[in-house]
């Protein structure tokens, strides 16, 4: 018999259609080669977290707490830990609620859960472009349109979203929410200018379009001013994400959501069916960790590590990039976004540059339309160490003078 | 029992496939009875494998299939499974296996190469347009020495010519302008017990939108495999012949992949030869052994076996 040699090739839902994203991440795989340096990657440094020290609260959380740690707790998550997460919450000028907080597994969990709750087949999300990368995939894997709004220099440009928001009017559709990451976000290191949030706010407002603030990066400011929370300034029209992944552990897997009472009893009932609830060990390891009195101390050394890190990384490019790239300093955050001069292809270069021994990640990845973004890569320097960003960025200068120069020989610039 | 040592993942950008290949062949070596430990490419490698009874290469691209860990296990008489130094090396450079199958009467579509150096320094890639031209479109920009589809693109305009060279060259230092064959997209697992000719497998027909390049290797869905193909029975038959003649010409040995595209008028036209195919679980060298009633711990515990008696023979 001829058959294709997959059984399941006609079992598959339609929205497993949408998942892409494998191909960089199969090339990855020679990350941990010894001899490569990642610039890729957006994990945080956990230097300033002694492992004796999460020892000491994993013991206290068994001696005092085993029963409830080692088993199932309730789906919105325990309530010391959205108490204290709320307290977090406060130092940003946010008053929230505890009640009103549902814990995640990461922050990624709130935005499958959002797009679960929010998302049918077809139906208009708008994002900054370029945006997480991870939200996209979120989105998408309810089958969600998502549109991409453009940034300048300071975010999201207003005129981008008054633009989609007259187009979809046009077509007579709404957009469910707009996303946004709006402080050191996540690919640009961009942050959406003060006045900037109220113009959005008030847009929002007037179009009636729910704001979904993700907020990972925040904490992580190591120069100038604050930037007020949306959802400080808004908090009706807003739901916000929260984690603990960049400023204690990624691996205990703590994000959480803020959002009105109706919506919240419904990403309720969407957690149960996903996972029944978060772990109630890593909860409460979590929350011992947030009421030891260290997290501040350790906060303000992570800060530190990070500006010479970013240091170290814009010296660097200054130093071996050509002339004509752009790199805007971000203020916070875990990542720089260089743009290269056109018409470089980084998606297209990566292979050159991992033959190098260096990693970044392509533009390309934080845009939802295809073909968008390859001028520009995502830099990471939360993760390697000085010494590593330097030399990362000496291959990294190397490949893109080389691939410049063929450029020049085909005819490209 | 033998004790083998699996060589996989390495260097090259292959290297997550290699992992998948190695693991598989591990755990199928270990059902078959043998002790399997699988080994990546470090400063101990070579030491590594001196205690080994025999090294099954299960890596793929640069340092696998390019000649360069045959030679060590060579310098050092440890037995192997696959194709030695010489074929590695033809076989992965493709403009001369393609040139080395031309010389022997078998078809492979027709090419230039075209040199980074001759780019930068002479002045080539501003004659690449004229040659690509000669071709005709649409053709095929491909890299002359990596595997997986990587940095491979159709160029369908004169004008897409430039940036496909450049991801090309990303990818390696010559590249591969060839004519596009139109056709149906085969790949064919040959092998060859010891003693006995090389045969041909159940060809496995590839499906897929485009090019079937890196990406459409790895994103869920991107190509269907059909196994046996859906073509007719005459056209596999030549499909098989001409890729049991290449696997020959090019002195193969043991098991590869010959990737060919056939069609009524071309009848069948060799693209490559693969010496370290990719051996996971959704491969298209398990795949075809499957198809042809056999077990894939079969297959990895024969090719072993043929290893170790070479390596007798050879003492």
């Amino acid at each position: 018999m001829r058959r294709p040699t997959d059984p399941h090739r006609d079992l598959f839902a339609i929205r497993t259609a949408s998942m892409g994203g494998s191909e960089i991440r199969a090339l990855f795989a020679v990350l941990n080669r010894p001899e490569t340096i990642s610039l890729a990657g957006g994990a945080p440094w956990l230097g300033a977290l002694p492992p004796d020290r999460v020892a000491d609260y994993v013991a206290s959380v068994l001696a005092t707490d085993s029963a409830r740690a080692l088993q199932y707790g309730p789906a919105q998550g325990l309530p010391e830990l959205r108490e204290s997460l709320a307290g977090a919450m406060a130092l940003e000028g946010i008053e929230a609620d505890p009640r009103h907080l549902l814990v995640t597994d990461g922050a990624q969990q709130a935005l499958e859960l959002l797009a679960k709750v929010f998302v049918d087949p077809g139906d208009v999300v708008l994002a900054e472009a370029p945006t997480y990368v991870g939200a996209i995939q979120a989105f998408r894997s309810h089958q969600a349109d998502v549109r991409g709004l453009a940034m300048d220099d300071e975010g999201l440009r207003v005129e981008a979203l008054e633009e989609a928001l007259a187009a979809l009017g046009a077509e007579g559709r709404r957009a469910k929410f707009l996303y946004l990451v709006p402080t050191f976000q996540n690919p640009s290191g961009l942050t959406l200018a003060a006045d900037r949030r109220e113009q959005v706010l008030e847009l929002c407002a007037r179009h009636d379009l729910l704001v979904i603030e993700d907020n990972p990066y925040a904490m992580v400011r190591f120069e100038g001013e604050p930037v007020q929370a949306l959802s400080a300034i808004a908090p009706d029209q807003v739901i916000y994400l929260g984690t603990l992944s960049k400023v204690f552990s990624p691996g205990m897997r703590i994000g959480w959501i803020w959002a009105p009472e109706l919506v919240l009893r419904r990403l309720e009932l969407m957690k149960e069916a996903a996972n029944l609830c978060s772990s109630s060990f890593t909860q409460l390891v979590a929350d011992a960790y947030l009421r030891s009195g260290h997290s501040q101390s350790d906060l303000d050394l992570i800060r530190k590590v990070y500006r010479e890190r970013r240091d170290a990384m814009i010296d660097s490019v200054a130093q071996h990039f050509p002339a004509e790239a752009v790199l805007r300093p971000p203020e916070g955050g875990l990542f720089c976004w260089a743009e290269l001069p056109a018409p470089m292809d980084t998606k297209s270069m990566l292979p050159r540059a991992l033959e190098a021994g260096v990693a970044y990640v392509p533009g390309t990845a934080f845009f939802p339309e295809p073909a968008r973004g390859r001028a520009y890569m995502r830099l990471n320097f939360s993760y390697p160490s000085p010494e590593a960003i330097e030399e990362g960025v000496r291959r990294l200068g190397v490949v893109v003078h080389e691939e410049m120069e063929l450029g020049r020989g085909l005819g490209l610039s | 029992m033998a004790r083998v040592g699996v060589v996989r993942g390495g260097r090259s950008l292959e290297r997550q496939f290699s992992l998948d290949s190695g693991h598989n062949v591990a755990t199928a070596l270990r059902s078959a009875g043998h002790e399997s430990l699988e080994l990546d490419v470090d400063e101990n490698l070579t030491q590594s494998l001196r205690g080994m009874d025999c090294a099954f290469v299960a890596l793929h691209g640069r340092d696998g299939e390019d000649g360069t860990i045959q030679s060590v296990l060579d310098a050092f008489a440890i037995p192997y499974t696959g194709s030695d130094r010489l074929a590695c090396h033809l076989c992965f450079d493709k403009p001369v296996a393609s040139g080395v199958l031309r010389r022997a009467g078998i078809a492979t579509p027709d090419s230039f190469v075209v040199h980074a150096e001759a780019v930068r320094h002479m002045g080539a890639g501003a004659a690449m347009g004229e040659a690509a031209g000669r071709l005709g479109y649409p053709i095929v920009v491909k890299p002359a020495t990596q595997g997986s589809g990587l940095g491979v693109g159709v160029v369908r305009e004169p004008e897409e010519l430039p940036a496909a060279a450049m991801t090309a060259f990303n990818n390696g230092d010559r590249i591969l302008l060839e004519r596009f064959i139109q056709g149906v997209e085969l790949a064919v697992t040959v092998l060859q017990e010891p003693g006995r000719r090389p045969r041909a497998l159940p060809p496995v027909q590839i499906s897929t939108e485009g090019v079937f390049d890196f990406r459409a290797r790895v994103t869920p869905g991107a190509a269907t495999y059909t196994c046996p193909a859906d073509i007719r029975e005459e056209l596999l038959e030549a499909a098989c012949g001409v890729a049991v003649s290449a696997f020959e010409e090019l002195g193969a040995r043991d098991f590869a992949r010959v990737d060919l595209i056939v069609s009524e008028e071309r009848g069948a036209v060799v693209l490559e030869v693969n010496p370290c195919p990719g051996l996971t679980e959704t491969s298209l060298l398990p795949l075809a052994v499957r198809a042809s009633g056999g077990s894939f711990e079969d297959f990895a515990s024969s090719v072993v076996d043929a290893a170790i008696v070479r390596g007798e023979a050879a003492h």
